[in-house]
């Protein structure tokens, strides 16, 4: 009888350390961040790294200089990869046909005196001329356009309006449709006959594999998308239905 | 007492048990983002023991700056443990093979740190609240970039900074 006490006592707290958290639980998000990073067209920045555990500050970028009586060309087979500056110390990564140099400001390279160092450039000098070395910012970007072969294709209209409308009241969206994840993807559980997610094609029992080409395998990726869906022009969603794999096309106005 | 006892035990194995990992975890990555400009971004699974952050990326000011493997939080309430495994920082040939992050409830203000990596044999030291300053020593530093960011001491390098 005793003991029946003390465990009693046990799952009594137990459970409520389990209430307490469900309480706290309910105020804490329910959601990861969604972030997208930008796309810079540098490998790598002016990350001042003594400063990692501070506040940064901000700098005002220097002005670009004029060069106008020097000649300037670009030094062949030579990369910039990094650039350090935090006023007082300041060199720079270079890769030169696939060796890493560090260069401090003021040394030389080839022949080659490191003068002047920018946020997106660094000034180089030989024999009385001036050299200038910038970041690589080739960059392509691929587009999708084959469509999927073997694949049975739907299209579809939506406005943007609509999309920004879904977007803006979460709670709406799960009025008109269940979703849940499995291993290949996010099954579609439920859809409310006459809403917006039949008009626009979906089904349950689909399973919702690709968008815009990208598997669609977690949360994150999930969230991502949908908080992008309203900048997109063209979504592609290619699902799996009765074991069949079908895409659907919108066009977004 | 022996009855406040057990009701402490139960307490404890139940906050332990039934922590929102996932849910403090997105907000501490909201946190961060929001007042550092840090986004902590990676493949989140939790199980009772400990929350698993997968194929992690660190940006600080939308900048890719580091990319980790995986990373295992133990919270453990009285003894938190962060251990971070395979980071690979933006610049050439610079990877730390693992960082330990412990927090002991008896010196809450203070968070020490060992790590190693291929630039330096060991990294240890404490990041302390109290008197907002980190201090790192780096045994065996093999970089000299790196050095140009430690000063000396009688003990060797390390990197001390205020915040």
């Amino acid at each position: 009888m005793k003991n029946f006490k003390y465990l009693s006592v046990f799952i009594i707290s137990f459970l409520t350390a389990g209430v307490l958290w469900s309480i706290i639980g309910f105020y804490l998000p329910k959601f990861p961040l969604i972030y997208m990073p930008k796309n810079f067209s540098n490998e790598f920045f002016n990350i001042n790294l003594t400063k990692i555990f501070t506040a940064e500050e901000v700098k005002k970028t220097p002005k670009k200089q004029s060069n106008k009586n020097t000649a300037i060309t670009s030094l062949k087979n030579i990369k910039l990869k990094a650039i350090y500056n935090d006023g007082k110390k300041a060199f720079i990564i270079i890769n030169d046909q696939g060796k890493t140099v560090f260069l401090d400001l003021n040394q030389t390279y080839k022949g080659y005196k490191l003068i002047k160092i920018f946020n997106n450039y660094v000034i180089f000098e030989k024999n009385a001329e001036k050299y200038i070395l910038s970041f690589n910012n080739k960059q392509q970007t691929k587009k999708h356009n084959a469509k999927p072969k073997n694949k049975k294709i739907i299209s579809e209209k939506i406005s943007k309006k609509l999309i920004r409308k879904y977007k803006n009241n979460f709670s709406k969206i799960w009025k008109e449709i269940g979703i849940v994840r499995i291993n290949k993807g996010y099954k579609i559980t439920y859809v409310k006959k006459g809403g917006i997610f039949d008009k626009l094609g979906l089904k349950t029992g689909d399973i919702i594999i690709k968008i815009n080409g990208k598997k669609i395998t977690n949360d994150i990726q999930a969230w991502n998308l949908y908080n992008n869906f309203d900048k997109y022009d063209y979504l592609e969603i290619e699902i799996k239905r009765n074991n069949k794999k079908k895409v659907i096309e919108y066009e977004i106005d | 007492m022996k009855k406040i006892l057990i009701f402490l035990l139960g307490l404890i194995l139940g906050f332990y048990f039934f922590m929102p990992k996932e849910e403090f975890f997105y907000l501490i990555q909201k946190k961060l983002y929001q007042t550092n400009n840090i986004a902590v971004t990676a493949d989140i699974k939790s199980d009772v023991f400990k929350l698993s952050l997968l194929k992690g990326k660190i940006y600080y000011n939308d900048i890719q700056t580091a990319t980790f493997d995986k990373a295992y939080i133990s919270p453990y309430i009285f003894y938190n443990k962060i251990n971070i495994f395979d980071i690979k920082l933006p610049i050439n040939n610079l990877n730390i093979t693992k960082i330990t992050l412990t927090h002991n409830i008896l010196n809450p203000y203070i968070i020490k740190l060992t790590a190693n990596g291929n630039f330096a044999k060991k990294i240890h030291g404490n990041i302390n609240f109290s008197k907002k300053e980190v201090r790192l020593y780096f045994e065996g530093v093999k970089n000299n970039t790196v050095k140009k960011f430690l000063k000396k001491d009688k003990k060797g390098y390390f990197y001390y900074e205020k915040f």
